[in-house]
């Protein structure tokens, strides 16, 4: 199916450029997106990538494990997407983490944008 | 059930900036011991170890210490409420060859004032990586000033050589210990105190009842 598509597509995009060069995200941010890293929300694209490329480890690395997507009903013409992705994460030597990450793409200029981004690691009480 | 070997488990926490050593100093104290493991759902590694502790009055009891240790999530500015749980002592570390570090020993202090079991906790802070002199950023002035300021002991730290690690965790004990002891004694004097005047202390109960 289409979304499920694009979905991996973004996914395939976005953490290998995340672990590459995290300044490169920039491309894919505007300056309306919102952005929920960890309960802390940052708007824009230039805070946002601010925020990215502060976080405090060296090298990085996205296994994922599931992508799902869906079309949001009425939203610039049903084109827009909402991207649910659960994986493992590992800095440096840490030992990996799980996180969940949900975006929602929509279309501009013949590609997509990150609209929402929202940031979890899956830490429990 | 069996009943434990040991007299008191004390469980202690290593708080701090991602990379002030933490995890190094506490395998220097366990001499590499690792037991357990890593928890994935929350996020922590912790490490144990026997120790004697000796009383005030001479009294020495076997402790069981379990030091916990983060595993990397603080980068993300994520330690559950599960991580504070049950601690009863925190070694605040950072790395006096970053002054970051240091600065961000404020957000810390913080953080544990609202996480942890009461507003002032018992806390040794340790200026790690003592053996870096070359590469000192923080000056033992500077952090002994804030130490003082904050009413913590202070250690200068080294994993590497071994230097203070055992003398920073022990004094933690030592806080721990002294606290426990002192609120056991209080609880014991306010149940004797209640038990001598108890009749009293019922009918006073009554009296300021509002339906009274």
């Amino acid at each position: 199916m289409a979304f499920q598509e694009m979905g991996k597509a973004f996914v395939g995009f976005y953490y290998p450029a995340f672990a590459e060069d995290r300044a490169k995200l920039a491309d894919v941010y505007t300056d309306q997106s919102c952005m929920t890293f960890e309960g802390a929300q940052f708007q824009g694209k230039q805070p946002i990538v601010d925020k990215l490329t502060s976080l405090p480890f060296k090298k990085v690395n996205h296994q994922i494990t599931t992508v799902d997507s869906q079309p949001i009903i009425g939203v610039d013409d049903n084109q827009a997407c909402c991207v649910m992705v659960t994986g493992q994460l590992k800095t440096d030597d840490d030992p990996p983490h799980s996180f969940h990450q949900t975006f929602v793409l929509r279309p501009a200029n013949g590609s997509f944008v990150v609209a929402n981004d929202i940031f979890r690691l899956a830490l429990h009480n | 059930m069996a009943s434990p070997d040991y007299d008191y488990l004390i469980k202690l926490l290593a708080l701090g900036d991602s990379g002030v050593g933490k995890t190094s100093l506490l395998f220097n104290f366990t001499d590499g011991e690792f037991n357990a493991g890593f928890i994935a759902t929350v996020g922590i590694d912790f490490r144990e170890k026997r120790v004697t502790y000796t009383s005030r009055n001479g009294e020495k009891s076997k402790v069981h210490l379990q030091l916990w240790d983060t595993a990397g999530q603080e980068r993300f500015r994520s330690l559950t409420t599960a991580f504070y749980r049950d601690a009863m002592g925190f070694l605040l570390v950072f790395d006096l060859a970053s002054e970051q570090s240091f600065l961000n020993t404020r957000n810390w202090l913080s953080q544990l004032e609202s996480h942890a079991y009461c507003a002032t906790p018992d806390i040794v802070l340790c200026g790690n990586k003592a053996d870096l002199d070359e590469k000192r950023q923080v000056s033992s002035e500077r952090a002994l000033q804030f130490a003082k300021e904050h009413g913590l002991p202070y250690f200068e730290t080294s994993a590497a050589t071994g230097e203070n690690v055992e003398e920073s965790i022990m004094h933690l004990l030592d806080l721990v210990m002294k606290r426990m002891d002192n609120t056991v004694n209080k609880q014991y004097e306010e149940e004797k105190a209640y038990k001598l005047d108890g009749s009293q202390n019922s009918q006073s109960s009554s009296s300021s009842c509002f339906c009274g």
